[in-house]
């Protein structure tokens, strides 16, 4: 922001200078509407008027937000499951694991699907990657059509949150 | 030594803002003859009549003059000097 001030110089009886600063003077005012106000001043005091200066401060700080948090990668290595390429071994299905692997500090997140197909899903630690794995508890379920899940991690103070898309066909 | 005494007098106007805001302007050593209401009101009517000042808070628009005074202040310097 712009501000302006001015500074009303003067001498008094005794011959001293004197000063007068007024702030958050009005920008648009012209030069000739300043000296007179501090001309104006100066008659009201016993001072005798010398010259008003002009000071037009201009901020150049630069506001910014701020730095944008990155985004983290995530990449996997399966965003396709096919529910045949799953067997089930003790309510885990065994077959195709979506690994992920992450370089942001945020907690896994497994979206809900749009339909209940009675699965449910595990994130693990595996090696450098988070395996991601769908089981199920009792009998095997059946897929009539494509489900799309999300998987990702939360926004954290330094990451943006992420995710990935999952889909699981019959 | 005697007690120094010391007379120093202002002006001091105060303008108001259409935010809200007061400014005192204070002018020094003003004239002993001075005719404050005409001096207020010449200098008041000027400053809004061109908006030169700005309230400091959020640089509102001057209202005018709200009220002026003449403050005369006498200062003494107290002799402590042992009688």
């Amino acid at each position: 922001m712009a501000t302006t001030s001015i500074i009303v110089n003067s001498t008094d009886t005794s011959g001293k200078s004197a000063q007068k600063a007024m702030t958050c003077v009005n920008p648009d005012a012209t030069n000739a509407q300043l000296a007179a106000l501090g001309q104006m001043i100066t008659a009201a005091s016993n001072n005798t008027y010398v010259e008003t200066f002009r000071i037009n401060k201009i901020n150049c700080d630069l506001e910014s937000d701020a730095p944008a948090k990155p985004t983290p990668t995530l990449t996997a290595t399966v965003t396709n499951y096919s529910l045949a390429s799953f067997e089930s071994d003790n309510g885990e299905m065994i077959g195709s694991t979506c690994n992920l692997t992450y370089n942001g500090d945020g907690d896994i997140f497994i979206g809900k699907a749009p339909i209940d197909v009675g699965l449910r899903f595990k994130a693990f630690k595996n090696g450098a990657s988070i395996a991601v794995k769908p089981f199920y508890i009792g009998s095997a379920p059946t897929l009539t059509e494509t489900v799309t899940f999300k998987v990702g991690f939360t926004e954290t103070a330094n990451y943006k949150a992420c995710s990935v898309d999952i889909t699981l066909t019959a | 030594m005697a007690d120094t005494v010391k007379s120093t007098s202002s002006m001091q106007l105060e303008f108001s803002f259409v935010d809200g805001d007061t400014r005192t302007v204070s002018i020094d050593n003003p004239k002993t003859s001075i005719n404050l209401g005409a001096a207020a009101a010449s200098i008041g009517s000027y400053v809004k009549e061109h908006n030169i000042l700005l309230g400091d808070k959020t640089g509102a628009d001057s209202k005018g003059l709200k009220s002026a005074h003449l403050v005369n202040q006498t200062t003494t310097k107290l002799d402590i000097t042992p009688a």
